[in-house]
Order: C-alpha cells, then sequence, then structure tokens
C-alpha cells in the first residue's frame, strides 16, 4: 500500500464503507509510516474517539424549568390539558368550516347579484299577466354552487373552495336558464285559471328548486 | 404494578405528554440531553452558548410536539431542532464576525498590541479545531461522526442533497487534516480563536 492511498482509504473508512481486508491494510500501514501517521492521526484521533462534552451539573434542571415555565405559558393561552389533542380537532375541523362559511356567501352574493340581473318572469304571447300571488316565491339553487360547495367540503383546506366558488358566480352570471327558472328568489305569477293556453311554468310556488340545469335538460 | 417511564418507549411518552402528563417529558430530556448539548456545544464551540441553545432545544421540542412525525426516530428529530436552532444563533453572529476578522487583521498589521502567546493546543481539543472549518463542513462532521445521523437525515436537516452532504464531509476532513497537520491556526481562523476567547 503506497501512502498516497491513505487518504483516500481512511474517508473510505471514516464513511464505513472499507472492507475487512483494506481496513487492516491501512491500519498496517499507518502502524508502519510516521509521516502518514503525523498527518492522518490526529483527524482519526478527533473523529473516532472525541473527547467527551463537558455538561454543567445544574443544565437538566435548567432545561426542566424552562420546559415547565412553556408549559404554564401553553396552558394560560388556553391549550390546557390535552391541549395539543384539541388544536389538532380544531384544526381539522377549520377547512370545514371555512368552506361551508365561503359557500353561503358565494351564494347569497350569487342570489343578490341574479336579483339586480333577472328582472321580471317571460311573457307569453297577448296573455296578460295573471296576478301575483304576494306569497308565491321561487328560489333556485345553482347546481354550479351545489357543486362548488362539495367540492370544497371534500378539500383540505378552505382556500380550496375559492376557486370553485368563483367559477359558480361566474357561471350564475352568464350560463343562460329556462324562461320559467330563475336563480333567484322571486314573486311567480299564480297558475291561469281561465280556459286557454296554460301558462309555461307548472312549478308550484314556494318550492325550492335544487337542479334547474335537469328541468332545463327535460325540456320543462 | 406501575411501569417505570424509563421502561417506556419515546412514542409511550410522548403519547402520555399529548394527553397531558408534563413530567412525562422529563424522561426524554435525560434520555437525549447529552446528545443534544454534544450537537450545540460542536456546531457553535462556545460552552455558555451551547447551554442556552440546549434549553432552546428542548422549548421547542416541547411546544411542537403535535408536529413530530412517529413514524421517523425522535432523537433525529430532536437533533434536527437542536442543529437549526445552532446554525441560526451562527448566523446571527455574522456582523460580529466581521469585526472580529477586522480586529484580527489589526493584531497581524501591528497596530493593536498582539494577544499573549497561546499555549500549544492538543489534538482532541475539538471545540478549537472545529470553530475553524465551515459551518455547513463543520455541521455535516458534527452530525455524521459524533451523532451517527445517516446522509439522508443530514442532507434533510441541511436542505441539501445528499450528494452535497458528502462533499461537506469530505472538504471538512480534508480541512481539518491541513489544519491539524500544520499544527498552528490558519490566519482566516484566527477570529474564531477571539470569538471563543470572548
Amino acid at each position: 500500500m503506497e501512502c498516497r492511498d491513505t487518504e483516500r482509504l481512511i474517508d473510505a473508512q471514516l464513511d464505513g464503507e472499507l472492507g475487512t481486508a483494506a481496513a487492516a491494510e491501512l491500519d498496517k500501514h499507518l502502524a508502519a509510516c510516521a509521516a502518514c501517521r503525523g498527518r492522518h492521526g490526529p483527524l482519526l484521533t478527533l473523529l473516532r474517539r472525541p473527547d467527551a462534552v463537558p455538561e454543567p451539573p445544574d443544565l437538566r434542571a435548567r432545561v426542566l424549568a424552562a420546559v415547565a415555565q412553556a408549559a404554564n405559558t401553553r396552558r394560560l393561552d388556553g391549550g390546557g390539558r390535552g391541549g395539543a389533542a384539541m388544536r389538532r380537532r380544531r384544526i381539522a375541523w377549520a377547512p370545514w368550516t371555512g368552506a361551508v362559511a365561503a359557500s353561503l356567501c358565494f351564494f347569497v352574493m350569487g342570489w343578490v347579484a341574479s336579483q339586480w340581473l333577472h328582472k321580471g318572469p317571460p311573457t307569453v304571447g297577448n296573455e296578460p299577466a295573471a296576478p301575483e300571488k304576494p306569497d308565491a316565491t321561487l328560489t333556485v339553487v345553482s347546481p354550479w354552487i351545489v357543486s362548488a360547495l362539495a367540492q370544497a367540503m371534500t378539500g383540505p383546506v378552505p382556500e380550496v373552495c375559492v376557486p370553485h366558488l368563483s367559477q359558480a358566480l361566474l357561471t350564475e352570471f352568464v350560463a343562460p336558464l329556462p324562461p320559467n327558472v330563475r336563480p333567484a328568489a322571486q314573486r311567480r305569477p299564480a297558475p291561469a285559471s281561465r280556459p286557454g293556453k296554460a301558462p309555461e311554468s307548472e312549478l308550484p310556488p314556494r318550492e325550492l328548486l335544487l337542479l334547474p340545469a335537469l328541468y332545463r335538460a327535460m325540456g320543462v | 404494578m406501575p411501569v417505570s417511564p424509563n421502561n417506556l418507549s419515546d412514542a409511550e411518552i410522548i403519547r402520555a405528554v399529548e394527553a397531558g402528563d408534563g413530567q412525562a417529558f422529563g424522561t426524554l430530556v435525560d434520555r437525549y440531553l447529552s446528545a443534544v448539548h454534544g450537537v450545540t456545544s460542536r456546531i457553535v464551540c462556545n460552552a455558555a452558548t451551547a447551554d442556552d441553545l440546549t434549553q432552546e432545544t428542548f422549548v421547542r421540542a416541547f411546544q411542537r410536539l403535535h408536529l413530530y412525525d412517529h413514524e421517523r426516530p425522535f432523537r433525529n428529530w430532536l437533533l434536527r431542532i437542536a442543529t437549526n436552532v445552532s446554525l441560526n444563533h451562527l448566523r446571527s453572529l455574522k456582523r460580529e464576525r466581521v469585526f472580529q476578522l477586522r480586529m484580527a487583521r489589526s493584531v497581524q498589521e501591528g497596530s493593536v498590541d498582539a494577544p499573549p502567546q497561546e499555549a500549544p493546543v492538543a489534538f482532541s481539543d475539538w471545540n478549537h479545531w472545529l470553530g475553524q472549518i465551515d459551518e455547513s463542513q463543520r455541521t455535516a462532521i458534527v452530525l455524521f461522526h459524533f451523532h451517527d445521523l445517516p446522509y439522508a437525515e443530514i442532507a434533510d436537516v441541511l436542505d441539501i442533497p445528499i450528494n452535497t452532504v458528502r462533499t461537506l464531509l469530505h472538504r471538512g476532513r480534508q480541512r481539518l487534516r491541513e489544519l491539524m497537520s500544520s499544527g498552528h491556526d490558519r490566519e482566516n481562523g484566527s477570529w474564531n480563536v477571539a470569538i471563543q476567547n470572548g
């Protein structure tokens, strides 16, 4: 074995990658070669047999006191017994709460906006409009909102619901709906009592339609 | 028959702490105090600072126990905190290091009185030699050689690729070899000695 190989073999040995036979060869060379021993010996001593770090006798007590103080601080802040588990439960519920709150907020915004955009029921020919029943209301929940809410509730964080609900709101504005279905609560005329053409919409008043798109597909 | 806390595994002790048994954390302190103190001491190379950082390590570990991944060894997670705390402390000393370097240069130029000649340093004085190499190399050497952390864990702690860990170890050893075989402090390492003695 040559002196020029010593450094490489020592590195391999320190990395735990030197075989038994090569390690024996290396030890034999170091025992015989004063120059290599002088160059590599101190490093081997430092890394293989390091001196213990002196530890102050009061270090343990100081550490425990600091931890106890941290525990008291956490208790005062509302952590308390089992605080970590309670925080985890609160964190687990946070996305759901946020998603539901955001979905409801977007639904209300869409409803208000639709009230502003869609005005009045369609007229059918020259038939005079029947007197409005003051209590007849029809509220439609957009399928986009329902879909976004469902996706938000399955998402890991509340932020997931934002793009879905943004899409829902946009679709609420631009998607066409059949004339007898309005994405808003509004007063609907009472069904015509005289003979003749029946009103287009046979939908009863005060009904919550959850799937107006379904009615559209059915041609209602 | 009550079970001695020393017979409990780390995971069982951690569950007890999370359930509200604050005393149980003392068992973890007893188990890992030496290892944590060893890491902080050898990385910052200052005894008083190392004691404070050891304390800070355990407080952080207690406060973040809910973030501990039970699939991984608790010891490695704790040493990771100790390493980060130590490296953050070293980074905060950078301005002071520049100042100390200027002081060391003034001494060499003769404008300031030189300190008394230091006694020869024994080769087993790891505090002295480790303090003279780059902090990344020092951290890799401390974690690998003194605390038996594998390459992957060291790479994770330092947020570097595994190959970089090998490079840091190789260069760190090379630097130590040069310093120790020459038998005296290098010019660009003298400011480290000034900090340690300050």
